[in-house]
């Protein structure tokens, strides 16, 4: 059942250097360890919907500007999908837009979060993010 | 006003006429009458000297039958005797019979029968005596009594004849006097007459020309009336209560390509509009029946030849006495340019929103990079760097943050330009009070005192005016960073439009010279080294204010402290 290899943090990032910033700040609290970097949409959806994986992250980090498939077309597939909708998703993203905050929760994000300039502040708010939905949350079996 | 006062005076003329008509009329009967009654007292008069004729003929044929019969003793004189004897008592009896009146006459009369009966007494005796002899008889004629008594009679009757004459000359003469009178009256009555009559007629030729005159005006009127309602540059019409057409103006039946016999009586609303239309107008037109009005209702109008034709329409009711809808009274402008120029505002619009979307991404993407990167180095390479090095990441590091800080400022300026107000009445006092609580956590350790007044509440958008707040409070609290104690001071007053409120500081200030500048986007009075800043928070607060149809202004001086006003109307609309 639960596997040590199985993915828990999905990240869905095609900027590499952000995802880099991510990545590093989660290695910081040891919460990176079983984290699958995806770099657009088009790979999540292959991903997720694939007849191999059967085990389901923990939580999928998601941006929402990407080239191909959009995080939003991403959030609807995976909140319009029975077995998949039981996902946590958690939109990382730099846009503030009140259009993409009122989307993503009508489709049904479980949480938004705009990624900050900052670093410190970045670091802090993706480190929350982990210890939140790996550690406290707990997950649908 | 003017026709009835045109009236007044053509009735009071034609009373006026009237009554001189019949004056005349009565005076005439007058006269006749007055000239009847002449007639007959001139008969009279001839009437009473014809029988005082007779009496006289009848004394004379009786001293000539006398006198004949005593010189000739023919008895044929004695039958001219007897016939006078016998008449002259019946010819006085009528002439007493006729002066009746006349008391003088009376005695007159009297006077005669006397003289009479002694002549016809001294005539019989000498009759008598003649009979006997004829010598006695001339003797008896001889003493001249019977000629004396004669010619008594002859002198009482001229006296009652000039009496007589002497009567009717009265009488005539005064008759003369009143047909003369009458004369004149007449004349007069008929002048005044004539020139009431002229005066009529001037009256009721100036009225009709009047009249003429005003028909002549309210035929021009009417006509512009008409043409202003037909070729106006908009569409006028009229509906009944189940929306058909009663009337439609040239400009309407041009654009729909509708001749107005084919529209009146015969073509509802609904017919003409497009089919997105229809529901709006199921709605909207019980509505105005109801309420009587309706303004700026966007429609499509569709032509006989189906094109389209966006218009603007108003509409006030005519309602009945009792309230009831009778028609409408619409107007349709054009309203082409306006949806091609909303369409293109809402092409911009959305050019604007892709672009800040753009910006918000793709711009903070990189300086997240930057920032998160120098970090790296300075965290994972710090041993390798020396103190140049330090200073030259956080150089990087600082310009990469105070980059982010202005695109955020920059999208929030932006996003506050697109965004429609929410008015609400709001207690201000409270939200400035949790505002100043806020913004006073990041400022421990500094003497500060913030003193919030009771503010006067106002229609405003929140989540808007709570920026404002926010900036000027930080403002306040930034350039007062540099006195020992800093004192900032939150008040507001009321007039009968607006409330204007007040945030005075005793902080740095400004030169007054560059007020203009204050609310300027990217403008800033202070070096990013004395006070760091983008210069966008009070471009913000007047962004905000001017939403609200309020005004912002400052002012201050160089180490004096400023203050910042701003208004918010009270009763808008």
């Amino acid at each position: 059942m639960d596997n040590n290899n199985a993915v828990e943090i999905l990240l869905v990032e095609d900027n590499l250097d952000d995802a880099g910033l991510t990545i590093r700040a989660l290695k910081k609290h040891n919460l990176a360890n079983n984290l699958l970097h995806l770099q657009d949409g088009e790979e999540a959806l292959n991903y997720l919907f694939s007849e191999k994986v059967t085990s389901i992250p923990k939580v999928i980090l998601l941006d929402l500007k990407m080239p191909k498939v959009d995080g939003i077309e991403v959030l609807r597939k995976l909140k319009g999908d029975d077995r998949k909708r039981v996902i946590p998703v958690v939109v990382l993203t730099s846009s503030k837009e009140e259009k993409d905050i009122v989307e993503s929760y009508k489709l049904g994000v479980n949480a938004y979060i705009v990624k900050p300039v900052d670093f410190d502040k970045f670091a802090k708010a993706i480190s929350e993010i982990g210890f939140f939905w790996l550690l406290l949350n707990q997950p649908p079996k | 006003m003017l026709r009835f006062y045109f009236n007044r005076r053509i009735v009071a003329g034609l009373v006026a006429a009237l009554s001189i008509l019949f004056v005349l009329a009565y005076l005439s009967n007058e006269n006749k009458l007055r000239l009847v009654a002449n007639s007959d007292s001139v008969a009279h008069t001839l009437d009473v000297l014809f029988h005082a004729e007779r009496v006289l003929s009848h004394a004379i044929n009786l001293e000539l039958g006398q006198r004949g019969y005593t010189i000739t003793g023919n008895d044929t004189f004695l039958l001219t005797y007897a016939a006078a004897r016998r008449r002259w008592p019946e010819e006085l009896n009528r002439l007493r019979q006729l002066t009746v009146d006349n008391d003088l006459q009376q005695s007159r009369v009297n006077d005669l029968q006397h003289t009479l009966r002694k002549l016809t007494e001294f005539s019989d005796s000498a009759v008598q005596t003649r009979k006997v002899s004829r010598e006695n008889a001339i003797k008896l004629n001889s003493s001249l009594e019977g000629k004396g008594l004669l010619d008594g009679v002859r002198r009482i009757v001229a006296a009652f004849q000039a009496e007589e004459h002497r009567l009717l000359a009265i009488r005539s003469g005064r008759n003369e006097i009143g047909i003369s009178r009458y004369n004149r009256t007449f004349i007069l009555l008929l002048v005044a007459t004539t020139l009431i009559l002229l005066l009529i007629f001037y009256a009721i030729n100036v009225n009709l020309r009047a009249r003429i005159r005003t028909e002549n005006r309210l035929k021009i009127a009417l006509h512009e009336i008409e043409d202003l309602y037909d070729n106006a540059p908009c569409g006028y019409h009229s509906l009944d209560e189940n929306g058909v057409f009663v009337n439609a103006n040239s400009t309407l039946c041009n654009w729909l390509g509708y001749k107005r016999g084919e529209l009146l009586g015969k073509v509802r609303f609904r017919d003409i509009i497009s089919e997105a239309d229809q529901a709006l107008f199921e709605e909207s037109f019980p509505k105005f029946k109801a309420t009587g009005a309706i303004y700026d209702m966007e429609f499509t109008l569709i032509g006989k030849d189906k094109r389209e034709l966006p218009v603007v329409l108003s509409a006030i009711a005519i309602k009945d006495k009792d309230g009831r809808y009778l028609k409408s009274r619409s107007i349709s402008i054009d309203n082409t340019d306006r949806k091609s120029a909303e369409m293109e505002i809402k092409n911009l619009n959305q050019e604007l929103e892709a672009f800040t979307y753009s910006v918000s991404h793709d711009l903070r993407a990189p300086l997240r990079s930057i920032d998160g990167y120098a970090r790296i180095l300075q965290e994972d390479y710090s041993q390798k760097l020396d103190a140049e090095g330090e200073r030259v990441i956080n150089v990087i590091m600082n310009n990469a943050r105070r980059m982010g800080k202005l695109i955020d400022d920059l999208l929030e300026f932006a996003r506050l330009g697109r965004k429609d107000l929410q008015r609400v009445n709001v207690d201000m006092t409270g939200l400035v009070n949790s505002i100043k609580k806020e913004l006073l956590e990041e400022q421990k350790g500094r003497s500060i005192e913030v003193d919030v007044k009771s503010l006067h509440n106002a229609p405003v958008d929140i989540d808007m005016i709570r920026q404002v707040w926010i900036n000027l409070l930080a403002n306040a609290l930034k350039y007062t960073g540099k006195v020992p104690h800093a004192h900032i001071e939150i008040s507001s007053t009321k007039s009968d439009h607006s409330v204007e409120y007040i945030v005075k500081d005793n902080g740095v200030g400004f030169d007054m010279a560059y007020v203009s500048k204050l609310f300027g986007v990217f403008q800033r009075l202070h070096r990013p080294q004395d006070f760091s800043g983008t210069g966008v928070g009070l471009a913000i607060v007047r962004r905000v204010v001017e939403k609200h149809d309020g005004q912002v202004w400052a002012t201050g001086a160089v180490n004096q402290g400023a203050s910042f006003h701003f208004t918010i109307p009270t009763n808008n609309g």
